[in-house]
């Protein structure tokens, strides 16, 4: 069975009224989802971050 | 974090762009600035495809380096947005890295201590750490199972913020494909999710 998909950005969340919210269940399921992808997010080391920028200062 | 966390406001206010025409007129500077507004995008999108901190630390640094030499040499293409280009050196270097390897970029279990070292954790009990610490694994693995395409897009997506038509481009498929594969790769960790217990909501 063939799903129409909304190319809705899913990150557009605030643009879209709770109709559209509720009518859009990707939307919907990314919001839900969303928190615990954030979780994931890190930082390179400082020293990755030092090897750069003294790199990037020597012309 | 340390080392750039003082970039002026004048940088902090300044596009991308004309951040990039700076450092090309010779104020190193904003090479700090660029890193701070992006470096945990590009990281955890690096992170997460080659699940390897040591291994990204290295992609990561490449990619900037060689951010920087194509800005010294002025290859660099004005008209492109700066994230989805450095997006784009950083993918091709993970693809590279596995042409290498001669594998996929998929599945193996083992890894999750080392990130979790580096969170910090305030006012938070034992239980309550080891639940957040499983949640975090079983999430890494989760995404690491799904197909390779669902997860590069779900990847370039929420952690690089590439826009569809970005994701389209940098993988070489049309924008609807880009969001049939999102949808499917939320649509399958939300199945995973529920095999596995994992709360979506925060608790």
């Amino acid at each position: 069975m063939t799903k129409t998909f909304t190319p809705t950005s899913l990150k557009d969340l605030s643009t879209l009224s709770t109709l559209e919210q509720e009518n859009n269940p990707d939307q919907k399921l990314y919001e839900a989802i969303k928190p615990k992808l954030d979780e994931l997010y890190r930082e390179p080391s400082e020293e990755t971050i030092a090897k750069i920028l003294k790199y990037a200062k020597k012309r | 974090m340390g080392l750039i966390k003082h970039t002026p406001m004048r940088l902090q206010q300044t596009s991308d762009q004309d951040l990039v025409k700076l450092y090309i007129s010779g104020d190193e500077a904003v090479i700090e600035e660029l890193l701070r507004r992006h470096k945990s995008k590009i990281f955890t999108s690096i992170y997460l495809l080659v699940k390897d901190q040591y291994l990204a630390e290295d992609i990561f640094q490449d990619a900037f380096i060689k951010v920087i030499n194509t800005l010294r040499s002025g290859r660099y293409n004005e008209e492109g947005k700066f994230l989805p280009w450095v997006m784009r050196i950083a993918h091709n270097l993970v693809i590279d890295y596995f042409r290498k390897e001669k594998r996929t970029p998929t599945i193996t279990s083992s890894d999750g201590t080392d990130v979790l070292n580096l969170i910090q954790i305030h006012e938070e009990s034992a239980e309550e750490r080891i639940l957040r610490e499983q949640t975090h694994t079983d999430l890494r693995k989760m995404i690491h199972h799904l197909p390779d395409e669902q997860k590069e897009v779900l990847i370039m997506r929420h952690y690089a913020d590439l826009s569809f038509k970005e994701i389209a481009e940098l993988t070489d498929v049309s924008i609807n494909t880009a969001l049939g594969r999102m949808r499917y790769a939320l649509s399958n960790l939300r199945k995973m999710m529920n095999i596995k217990e994992v709360s979506i909501s925060r608790s």
